[in-house]
């Protein structure tokens, strides 16, 4: 690992939720966000960086995410615990994070997600998908009919 | 409660891409209008796990014109109609389509799964014709086109290589609008007799295999309006016994990640009954450095897919039911396949490195045809 020096020496940067909680976070941390490290270059070092899109209880959790990716363990097995937690997650945090590691731009756990909300709708039928995700279908019959006869052969 | 129809298309569009299976992804298409855009926007970013095998034609069992095309991964076939590729010898690819030769002549570019269809310019306008002794739609659809080749370039557009004249290893290319097939000007090759076997594209390079193992480098750039000419040629000789008069089978070239591999298939051959049978692969990989190739006993996670396609490869690890460090291959005898005993298709199967075993890749029946045995492509939107 490049960054071996001790927690002590490290710089902290500080963000600022949504609903305006503060959170000091080691600048390695922060740095996986590329839009925090865009606005660092906009703002002076010392000042708080605001986050009007992401709140405490979501941010919290990408924070703890970006000092996972930076610590020494291998970064398979801290993505496999990442991996179960939003497996297990209610679907409001997934979704909250999806939009949180988009706008904050932060590939790794934007993929991670989005990865986790492709394996939810494997093996399943479009009626189990609208089910499981509380999806109205706004297709009508005739549309949707439509949409099946193309591709028949997936439906038989 | 969150409203996943409601998240923004470039998200949903990542979402989509990272399903586990086409059927998935048909699937998500179904569920309201929101999915239903994003899947026809993202569809063409899909990339599936592992080819699919397409089964022959049975035209008796199947008169709607629909054919077996079976899902390693699921372990599932599905039954597609695909009156477009009856009649055709057919090629795989990595991209998606289906190249068709049909008795007629004409060439199409297919894409089963889609059904979209690209016509590819006559075989009359191919530099070399054949002799009039062999002007017939029988002979020719089986034996005047060697193999067929599909590439993706940096655009997403696709480039066609065809190696033809019944082994005498002529190249040309088209793209899919274009009128006419352009020849390759590989001269200083030809003139040391030298012919066309096998084609890949890595690094963005047309890389061409002629005998004795003799690689061809091409600009990827160059295959569009203009005749290729080569950037750099390798006269590497894979192994002692490369040389085709001492052995027989099909010699592959291959990209995988980055890498250039050479996969040697040995058959059996027995004349007199006419009588052809897999034994063993030989994989080597080409040290662009050194430019020499190199013995590769081992191919770890990867798992190859040679024989009446473009040579393809993927990680077994990332995909489920795949073997890993092993060869799955069709027949390609194509010579042998309407007088053979057991027809086209008999030949086929996985291939372990490690214990040189073989092992049915497709269990069921529908494997047999004298002029398109199955053959492995990568399903694609």
């Amino acid at each position: 690992m490049a960054s071996s020096s001790t927690s002590e020496q490290k710089k902290k940067i500080r963000l600022k939720s949504a609903d305006n909680e503060l959170f000091d976070v080691d600048e390695d941390a922060a740095l996986q966000s590329e839009t925090i490290k865009n606005l660092l270059q906009e703002i002076s070092g010392d000042q708080i960086v605001p986050l009007p899109n992401v709140t405490s209880k979501i941010l919290a959790k990408v924070i703890e995410y970006c000092s996972n990716m930076c610590e020494l363990d291998p970064i398979i097995s801290v993505n496999k615990q990442w991996e179960s937690f939003f497996k297990n997650c209610d679907q409001d945090t997934l979704f909250d994070t999806i939009l949180a590691a988009n706008y904050l731009s932060i590939k790794s756990l934007l993929d991670l997600t989005c990865k986790c909300v492709a394996d939810m709708m494997k093996g399943k039928t479009p009626e189990e998908i609208r089910e499981k995700f509380h999806i109205v279908n706004d297709l009508t019959s005739e549309e949707e009919a439509k949409i099946r006869a193309e591709i028949s052969w997936a439906f038989e | 409660m969150s409203d996943w129809s409601m998240l923004p298309d470039e998200l949903l569009g990542i979402i989509a891409c990272k399903l586990d299976s086409a059927e998935d992804l048909i699937s998500f298409s179904v569920v309201c209008h929101s999915w239903h855009y994003v899947y026809s926007t993202y569809k063409t970013d899909w990339t599936p796990k592992m080819p699919w095998l397409m089964l022959s034609e049975n035209i008796d069992d199947n008169p709607d014109y629909s054919r077996k095309f079976f899902c390693p991964t699921k372990e599932k076939y599905y039954q597609i109609k695909v009156p477009q590729t009856f009649g055709a010898r057919c090629w795989g690819s990595s991209c998606g389509w289906i190249v068709t030769l049909h008795l007629s002549l004409e060439m199409y570019l297919f894409n089963p799964l889609t059904r979209a269809q690209f016509p590819l310019p006559s075989f009359l306008t191919l530099s070399h014709q054949p002799e009039d002794e062999e002007l017939d739609p029988l002979w020719l659809r089986q034996m005047w086109v060697e193999n067929l080749f599909v590439f993706a370039d940096q655009n997403g557009d696709f480039i066609v290589i065809v190696i033809y004249g019944c082994w005498r290893g002529f190249i040309a290319y088209a793209r899919p609008s274009d009128q006419t097939w352009i020849p390759f000007l590989d001269i200083t090759l030809r003139e040391r007799f030298l012919r066309a076997q096998d084609v890949t594209c890595c690094r963005s390079k047309i890389i061409i295999l002629y005998d004795q193992g003799v690689l061809g480098i091409a600009e990827m750039s160059a295959f569009q309006n203009s005749q290729p000419v080569f950037v750099s040629i390798y006269n590497a000789v894979p192994t002692k016994d490369f040389s085709l008069s001492q052995f027989y089978g099909q010699i592959y070239l291959l990209e995988s990640y980055g890498d250039l591999f050479l996969v040697l298939r040995h058959k059996d051959l027995i004349e007199g009954d006419l009588w052809y049978e897999t034994c063993y692969f030989e994989v080597h990989k080409f040290d662009f450095d050194g430019t020499r190739w190199e013995d590769f006993k081992d191919i770890g996670d990867l798992s190859l897919f040679v024989g009446n396609d473009c040579a393809m490869s993927v990680r077994a690890s990332l995909t489920k039911n795949c073997k890993s460090n092993c060869i799955y291959f069709t027949d390609d005898e194509f010579q042998f396949w309407d007088i053979a005993k057991r027809y086209g298709g008999h030949d086929m199967g996985i291939y372990y490195l490690v214990n040189k075993e073989i092992e049915n890749v497709y269990e069921g029946n529908d494997t047999r045809s004298t002029f398109c045995p199955p053959l492995l492509f990568m399903p694609k939107f």
